[in-house]
C-alpha cells in the first residue's frame, strides 16, 4: 500500500479556500495515480465547519487538529502541529495551495523533516520508473518549466493558484477524524506584537473579480493608481499591478499579480504602462480578453494582447472611464 | 549590529525568453549572452539591512555573503557601492550547480555564518530567481537552529530584539523575534538604492574575502533532495493583437468599448 498524501487545506473563517480545493484535486489526482490513499487536513482554532465541508470532497479521510494555540496559526506552531500529524499518519507526500501560509510552511515544514521540497508547482505526475511523484514548476523566475524527483517522506509541494480545476462537492460522506497534538507557547520562537490591516481597495478582490485593471512602473506614482481605480470601478472591477508599483509603496502588495503575486485568470485584463515580463504575464496569461496600454508600440505586452492602445495612459484611461461609464453603467 | 546579507548571483531573469537554452545532454539551462546580476528579492534583503543602517550608522555593520563556483566581484560591486561594508565569497567547484540544493546552499552559508561568528541578523531574499525555490532562508534557521522570521516587508531593532513587519493576505503583522535571528524579504521592502558615482569608487576599496566551502568547515556538502527529470520551454503564450492607434483617446476608447462588446464582454 502506497503511503498517503496528506493535503493541507485553509480555511478563511468556516470556508475552505479555494485554493485549498484546487490543491485538493491535485492531491486527488496524484492519489488515482499511484494507488495511494488521499487525506486532508485543516489545522486551526475552530477549524469544525471547514473540515465538515471538506467532507463533501471525496478524500479518504479527513483530519482536523483544532487547538486554540492554532487560533493565529503562528509558523512555528503550525509546522509543530502538522509534523506531529506527519509522524502519525506517515504521508508519502504533503500537498498545499501556495498560499502566503504555505509559503512559510513548506519549506519549514521540509527543513524540519529533512525531506525534499517543490514550491508553486504546476502539475505532478507519477515516474514510470520510480513510482515517486515528479512535479512540474517554473524555473529561471518563469523562462524555464522544470521536472523533479523529490527526496525523503514526505516530500513537500505546494500548487500554484489554477494548477488544477478545483473540485465540485459532492455528498458528504464519512466522519471528521479530530488529531490531538501537543502544543506549547514556548514553542513559538517570535512573539506577534500587532496585527495591521491595509486592505485599501473595497472592490472586489483580485482573485475573484471578472474584470481586472492593472498598473505598472509605467504609472509613474501613486496618483496613477487612483486614475485607475476609477475605470476599474466603471467596470465593476478590480485594480491590479506589476511589481515595481508594489516595491515602491504606490500601491498595497494585495493587488500585484504574478508569480510571485495573484495567479488571476478574469474576463478582461487590462494591462496599463505594463512591459509584459514573463514574470508578470504567467499571472495573468489565462485571461479571457486583454487589453494592452502602453506608449511603446514594440512593448512586450503587445504580443500577448488581444487589443492595444497605443499611447499615454494619461490620455487613454480619462477617456476609457468615460466610454466604459456609458457601456457597462 | 552585525547583519549578514544572502547574496546569490543569477543571470538576469528579465531577459528575453530566448536566452534561457535548455542543454538536454547535460540536462542544464544554458544563459546565452546574458550578464549574471544579483537576484532581485536579495538586493531587496540587502535594502532592508541597509534601511537600518541609515537607522544607526555606526552601529551596525552589513556583510555580504555569496556562495557560487565563481562569484565575480564586478556583480556583487554594486551590493558594497549601495552600502554594505565587505563581501565574504565562498567559491569552489563544488558549488557548482547547487540551484537545486538548497539544504546544500544552506549548510554552506550556515558554516559561512557560524565562521564569521558575531551575527545578529540573517538575512534572505524570498526566492532566487534561478531556482525559485524560496528555500534556503528556511534551511539556514534550521541549521543554524535559530528563529525564522519570512515575508518580512520591514525589519528594524529594538533593544536587542528585531520588530518584523510580514506580509498577510489583507495587510501585515508586526512580530518581534530575539537575536541572531533569520529573516526572509520580500519585495514589499522596496528597491536597493541607487549608489552615487563616489560611491562605487568607495566601494573597490571596501574588504571582500574569498575562501572555498572547506575553509569554512562546509566539507561534506548533503545531497541534494532533488532530482531533476526533465526541462521545457514554457508554452507559448502569445496572441494576435488588434491595434487601435491612440491619437484620438476618446476614438480609441469607443472603439476598443466597441470591440470587447463583440467580445461579449458587456
Ligand atoms: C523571481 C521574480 C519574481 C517576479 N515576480 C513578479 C510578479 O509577480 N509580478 C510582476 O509584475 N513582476 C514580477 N517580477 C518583476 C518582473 O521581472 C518585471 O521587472 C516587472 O514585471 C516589470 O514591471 P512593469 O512592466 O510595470 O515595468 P517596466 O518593465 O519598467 O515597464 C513599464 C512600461 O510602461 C510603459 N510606459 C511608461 N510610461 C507610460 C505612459 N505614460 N503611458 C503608457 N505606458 C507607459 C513603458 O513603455 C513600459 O513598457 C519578478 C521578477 C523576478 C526576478
Ligand atoms: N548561493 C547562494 N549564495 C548566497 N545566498 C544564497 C545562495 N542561494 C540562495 N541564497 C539565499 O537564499 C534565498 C532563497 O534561495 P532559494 O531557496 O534558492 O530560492 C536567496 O534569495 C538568497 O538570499
Amino acid at each position: 500500500m502506497a503511503s498517503p498524501i496528506l493535503v493541507l487545506a485553509e480555511s478563511s473563517g468556516e470556508k475552505v479556500l479555494p485554493l485549498s480545493l484546487e490543491a485538493l484535486a491535485m492531491g486527488r489526482k496524484a492519489a488515482k495515480e499511484s494507488g495511494a490513499s488521499l487525506a486532508v487536513l485543516v489545522c486551526g482554532k475552530g477549524v469544525s465547519a471547514a473540515a465538515n465541508e471538506l467532507l463533501g470532497y471525496g478524500a479518504d479521510k479527513v483530519l482536523a487538529v483544532d487547538n486554540d494555540l492554532l487560533a493565529d496559526l503562528h509558523p512555528d506552531l503550525l509546522c509543530a502541529a502538522v509534523s506531529q500529524v506527519c509522524e502519525s499518519i506517515k504521508p508519502g507526500a504533503v500537498f498545499m495551495a501556495e498560499t502566503l501560509t504555505a509559503l512559510d510552511l513548506a519549506p519549514r515544514l521540509a527543513a524540519r523533516l529533512k525531506t525534499g521540497c517543490a514550491s508553486d508547482c504546476v502539475d505532478v505526475s507519477v515516474s514510470n520508473d520510480s513510482g515517486g511523484f515528479v512535479f512540474t514548476k517554473p524555473v529561471y523566475s518563469g523562462n524555464v518549466m522544470a521536472r523533479f524527483a523529490l527526496l525523503g517522506k514526505p516530500v513537500v509541494a505546494t500548487f500554484r493558484a489554477r494548477a488544477a480545476e478545483a473540485p465540485e462537492t459532492g455528498e458528504a460522506s464519512g466522519q471528521v477524524e479530530n488529531l490531538d497534538v501537543s502544543l506549547d507557547p514556548s514553542l513559538a520562537r517570535y512573539e506577534v506584537v500587532e496585527t495591521v490591516s491595509d486592505d485599501d481597495t473595497g472592490g472586489p478582490k483580485l482573485e475573484s473579480a471578472d474584470r481586472i485593471v492593472s498598473g505598472g512602473r509605467g504609472m509613474g506614482g501613486p496618483e496613477g493608481f487612483t486614475v485607475l481605480a476609477e475605470l476599474a470601478k466603471a467596470l465593476g472591477g478590480a485594480v491590479g499591478a506589476s511589481r515595481p508599483p508594489c516595491d515602491l509603496g504606490w500601491i498595497s502588495p494585495v493587488h500585484q499579480v504574478g508569480i510571485t503575486g495573484a495567479i488571476v485568470a478574469p474576463s478582461l485584463y487590462i494591462a496599463t504602462g505594463i512591459s509584459g515580463s514573463t514574470q508578470h504575464v504567467a499571472g495573468m496569461a489565462e485571461a479571457k480578453v486583454i487589453v494592452a496600454i502602453n506608449n511603446n508600440e514594440k512593448a512586450n505586452i503587445f504580443k500577448i494582447a488581444d487589443f492595444g492602445i497605443v499611447g499615454d495612459w494619461e490620455n487613454i484611461i480619462p477617456a476609457l472611464t468615460k466610454a466604459a461609464a456609458e457601456i457597462a453603467g | 549590529m552585525h547583519i549578514v546579507v544572502c547574496m546569490k548571483q543569477v543571470p538576469d531573469p528579465e531577459s528575453p525568453a530566448g536566452s534561457f537554452a535548455i542543454n538536454p545532454e547535460t540536462m542544464r539551462v544554458e544563459p546565452r549572452g546574458i550578464p549574471p546580476v544579483m537576484s532581485l528579492f536579495d538586493e531587496n534583503a540587502l535594502e532592508a539591512a541597509l534601511k537600518m543602517k541609515d537607522a544607526d550608522k555606526d552601529g551596525t555593520k552589513v556583510t555580504v555573503l555569496s556562495a557560487g563556483k565563481r562569484v565575480p566581484d564586478a556583480v556583487m560591486l554594486k551590493s558594497l557601492a549601495a552600502g554594505a561594508d565587505a563581501l565574504a565569497k565562498i567559491e569552489g567547484p563544488d558549488l557548482d550547480n547547487m540551484a537545486l540544493n538548497a539544504r546544500g546552499t544552506a549548510h554552506v552559508l550556515a558554516k559561512a555564518i557560524e565562521k564569521i561568528g558575531d551575527a545578529d541578523l540573517i538575512l534572505a531574499g524570498r526566492q532566487a530567481a534561478d531556482s525559485n525555490a524560496g528555500q534556503v532562508g528556511a534551511e539556514i534557521a534550521a541549521a543554524l537552529d535559530l528563529p525564522l522570521v519570512t515575508m518580512a516587508r520591514k525589519v528594524t531593532t529594538e533593544n536587542g530584539s528585531v520588530l518584523v513587519e510580514r506580509v498577510l493576505a489583507d495587510g501585515y503583522e508586526i512580530v518581534k523575534a530575539p537575536t541572531p535571528c533569520v529573516v526572509v524579504a520580500s519585495n514589499e521592502v522596496g528597491e536597493l538604492r541607487y549608489p552615487a558615482m563616489a560611491e562605487r569608487r568607495k566601494a573597490k576599496k571596501k574588504p571582500v574575502s574569498s575562501t572555498g566551502p572547506g575553509d569554512v568547515g562546509a566539507d561534506r556538502i548533503p545531497e541534494a533532495a532533488a532530482g531533476l527529470k526533465g526541462l521545457e520551454y514554457p508554452a507559448a503564450k502569445e496572441r494576435q493583437c488588434v491595434i487601435i492607434p491612440g491619437d484620438d483617446p476618446a476614438r480609441a476608447a469607443k472603439t476598443l468599448m466597441e470591440k470587447l462588446k463583440d467580445a461579449g464582454l458587456f
